[in-house]
C-alpha cells in the first residue's frame, strides 16, 4: 500500500491536468476542420453555377446546334480539382489528428484500459488461483483499487507529458505548410473582377441573367403576364444568389487568411499558460466559420 | 518606331472583363430582342475566353498546390507518430490486463501439474 500511495502522490504532484497548449491545439483543430469544409463548399458552389450556365447555353443554342450534353464541361479540370481535394484532405487529416492528440480521447481510452487492468487485478485477488497467496501477503481489495488508480493517474500523466513536450515543435513544423496552403487557396478564390472562383461565379451569374433577359425579350409576345412575372422574379433571385454567393466566397477567403494567422499564433504561443492573441484570433475564426456554415446551407447550389 | 508590348495575363483579362460588362449591360438595357440576339453571340465568345483564362489561372497554381501537398507529408507523419506513441501508452495497460487474465489460468495449470499448494 505504501508504494501505491507514494506513486499516486508523486503523480498528483507532477500534475496531470491538460496543459493550456494542448487545449489550444484541440480548439484550433475544430476551426481547421470547418475551414477545410467551407473551402470544399466554395469549389462546389462555383462548379454548380458553372454547370447551370453551361446547361442554359445548351438550351439557348438548341435550335442551331441540337442536343449536345457532352459539350457541358466542368470549370475545373479533373487534374486541377484532384490537387485541391488532396490538399484539403491533408488539412482535414491534420485537424483530425490534432483533435485526437489534443482532445480527451487518449485519456478516455487510457481510462478504459486502466479499468480493465483494475478488473483483472480484482479478479486475481478475489477468486483466482493465486488469491490465497495475495491474501496471505496482506494485499487487500483497497490496495488493488489504489494501485489501479495510481496506474490510471500515471498513464494520464505520461500522455500529458508526451503531448505537451512534443506538440509545440510539431506545430512549428506545420506552420510553413499551413501558411502556404492558405495563401494558395485564397488566391484560388481570387477577386470578383480580376480572377479565380469569385470572378468565375460573377461571370456565370451575369451570363445566366443575360440569357434569361434574352429569353424574355424573344418570347414576351407569346407569354402571359403571370409567366413573364415569374421569369422576372427568377431574374431577381439570380441577382440575390449572385450577391450571396460572392459574399460567401469572400468570407471563405477571409477565414483562410484568419486560419493561417491563428495557426501562426498557436505555434508561437508554445507552452505559454496564457495566449491572448491566439484566443482572440480563434474566437473570430470560429465566429466567421459559424456564419459561413449558415451561408453555405442557404445557397441554392448546395 | 512604335513598339507593341505583349499585354500581361491580367491586362488581357481586364480588357475582356470590361468588354463582357459592356455587352451584358447593352443586352440588359436593350428593348429590341434582335439587338439582344446580336449581342448574345459576341458575349458568348467573350464568356468562353474569360472562362478559359480563369481555368488557366487555376491551373497555374496546381503545381504549387501539389508541392504544398508533398510538404504536408512529413509533418503529418510526425504527428501520426506522436498519436501512435500516445495510443501505445493505453495499449501497454491493455496488454497488462490481458496478461493478468492469463496468470490465473497458468498458475492453475502449474498447480494441477505439479501438485503445488500456493
Amino acid at each position: 500500500m505504501g508504494l501505491c500511495a507514494m506513486l499516486l502522490a508523486l503523480v498528483t504532484l507532477a500534475g496531470c491536468s491538460v496543459s493550456p497548449m494542448v487545449k489550444r491545439a484541440s480548439a484550433f483543430a475544430t476551426a481547421a476542420t470547418a475551414a477545410a469544409k467551407d473551402t470544399t463548399n466554395a469549389y462546389a458552389l462555383v462548379e454548380q453555377t458553372h454547370h447551370d450556365a453551361e446547361v442554359q447555353a445548351m438550351i439557348a443554342n438548341f435550335d442551331k446546334e441540337g442536343f449536345h450534353p457532352e459539350k457541358i464541361k466542368p470549370f475545373m479540370s479533373a487534374q486541377d480539382m484532384t490537387a485541391r481535394t488532396k490538399i484539403l484532405d491533408g488539412l482535414s487529416k491534420y485537424a483530425e489528428t490534432l483533435a485526437y492528440i489534443g482532445g480527451d480521447q487518449p485519456m478516455t481510452d487510457f481510462d478504459t484500459q486502466a479499468e480493465a487492468l483494475g478488473k483483472s487485478l480484482q479478479d486475481l485477488s478475489a477468486t483466482g488461483s493465486i488469491g490465497a497467496f495475495l491474501q496471505s501477503s496482506n494485499v487487500t481489495g483497497v490496495d488493488v483499487n489504489l494501485a489501479t488508480t495510481a496506474v490510471d493517474a500515471l498513464g494520464r500523466a505520461l500522455i500529458e507529458h508526451k503531448r505537451s513536450r512534443e506538440l509545440p515543435a510539431l506545430l512549428k513544423e506545420m506552420n510553413g505548410p499551413i501558411t502556404q496552403i492558405c495563401a494558395l487557396l485564397e488566391a484560388d478564390i481570387g477577386d470578383p473582377e480580376k480572377s479565380g472562383l469569385r470572378n468565375q461565379l460573377k461571370n456565370d451569374y451575369e451570363t445566366l441573367k443575360r440569357r434569361q433577359i434574352t429569353f424574355i425579350r424573344d418570347n414576351e409576345g407569346k407569354m402571359s403576364v403571370s409567366d413573364k412575372r415569374a421569369l422576372l422574379e427568377e431574374l431577381a433571385k439570380m441577382a440575390d444568389d449572385e450577391a450571396a454567393g460572392d459574399k460567401t466566397l469572400a468570407a471563405t477567403q477571409a477565414a483562410l487568411k484568419q486560419l493561417a494567422a491563428t495557426h501562426a499564433a498557436l505555434a508561437e504561443s508554445g507552452n505559454a499558460k496564457e495566449a491572448p492573441v491566439f484566443r482572440t484570433m480563434l474566437s473570430e475564426l470560429m465566429n466567421d466559420s459559424q456564419q459561413l456554415q449558415g451561408f453555405y446551407s442557404k445557397l441554392p447550389a448546395q | 518606331m512604335a513598339t507593341t508590348a505583349t499585354p500581361t495575363w491580367q491586362q488581357a483579362h481586364d480588357a475582356l472583363q470590361a468588354l463582357k460588362e459592356q455587352l451584358d449591360t447593352a443586352c440588359t438595357d436593350a428593348t429590341d430582342s434582335s439587338i439582344c440576339d446580336e449581342i448574345d453571340q459576341r458575349a458568348d465568345a467573350v464568356d468562353d475566353a474569360l472562362t478559359a483564362m480563369n481555368q488557366q489561372d487555376m491551373a497555374s497554381r496546381t503545381v504549387q498546390i501539389q508541392a504544398a501537398a508533398a510538404d504536408l507529408v512529413k509533418p503529418l507523419k510526425d504527428l501520426d507518430q506522436l498519436k501512435a506513441e500516445i495510443e501505445a501508452i493505453g495499449n501497454d495497460a491493455k496488454k497488462a490486463a490481458a496478461a493478468l487474465a492469463k496468470v490465473d489460468q497458468i498458475v492453475g495449470g502449474v498447480k494441477t501439474c505439479f501438485g503445488l499448494a500456493l
